[in-house]
């Protein structure tokens, strides 16, 4: 009997002994969500208004204009911007500004204890900034990630 | 006769137990997932090794000596929801190994082929895996997946 069992054993061993790898799974995961990338959609404001006020005057950073505010690194990142009165944060998530580098908008960087801060306006001419879109209340904004 | 057959079973038994111990000592650590977070229709979201989000494997192997070892990635080529799917590609640029769990001296190498290393006993193996989603337009919301399997193999 005790002669069985240490062959079993030895033809088990020989069976592992011939097993030289090892594998394991790794899940990959991505949630779709509705809207776009990078958008500030401003529910306050007349479509008409927003046409109006953003071609011109887009690209100073005063009062009249939209001040985009944008701090943090890759997550929890705060977006301000103010639209004459009015002002908002969002919480969006920086790694996104990556994919909207464009070449018509210009951009004041300023380091911020570490973050990266930066200030962005749309370029007037900006593709993106289509009356169409406008008047369905979406800002696109063309940022650039630093 | 017979007690000397035994005893050659015995000592056989004792080597082979011993050897097939140590081989099997081949661990992998999945110690991250592969996770894209929010990802947005049009829109290409890239993950890149040096990320939280990035898949991260630790390897240890026992076996006596410096051995060679390949560790070779099954890579899908899209994250599947029913019927929808968003492709994703795996590159250089976005993998690296090292044998410190640091992100400073990760050596990139292609996935999409074995990475042949030298890998001494009880020394650590890292993998960091990302990756580049490019999300079509017209598909549905809701959280895409899929697998991938690491195999490593001592050469």
């Amino acid at each position: 009997m005790l002669k069985h069992a240490m062959l079993a054993c030895v033809l088990i061993n020989g069976i592992i002994f011939a097993q030289n790898h090892s594998k394991t799974l790794v899940n990959i995961k991505a949630r779709l969500i509705e809207g776009t990338a990078i958008s500030i959609i401003d529910h306050k404001l007349q479509p008409e208004q927003f046409s109006k006020i953003a071609y011109p005057q887009l690209s100073n950073y005063n009062s009249d204009g939209i001040f985009v505010h944008i701090s943090g690194y890759k997550n929890n990142v705060m977006v301000g911007y103010r639209y004459f009165n009015f002002s908002e944060f969002d919480s969006i998530k920086a790694n996104r500004f990556e994919q909207m580098i464009g070449t018509h908008s210009t951009l004041q960087y300023i380091n911020d204890q570490g973050n990266c801060l930066f200030i962005y306006e749309p370029f007037p001419d900006s593709e993106s900034m289509t009356k169409e879109k406008s008047h369905n209340k979406i800002c696109y904004i063309s940022l650039v990630y630093n | 006769m017979n007690k000397i057959y035994n005893i050659i079973l015995l000592l056989i038994f004792i080597l082979t137990y011993d050897i097939s111990y140590s081989q099997k000592t081949i661990t992998i650590i999945t110690e991250n997932d592969l996770n894209f977070g929010d990802a947005y229709m049009g829109y290409t979201t890239t993950i890149n090794h040096t990320e939280a989000g990035a898949a991260k494997f630790r390897i240890r192997q026992t076996v006596l000596g410096n051995p060679y070892i390949s560790a070779t990635l099954t890579l899908p080529t899209a994250l599947v929801n029913g019927s929808y799917s968003i492709p994703v590609i795996f590159g250089p640029a976005t993998t690296a190994w090292s044998n410190v769990d640091l992100p400073a001296g990760r050596i990139n190498f292609d996935p999409n082929s074995p990475l042949i290393i030298r890998l001494q006993r009880n020394d650590y193996l890292y993998i960091w895996l990302g990756g580049v989603i490019n999300v079509p337009t017209n598909i549905v919301t809701g959280v895409y997946s899929s697998t991938i399997t690491i195999t490593i193999t001592i050469l």
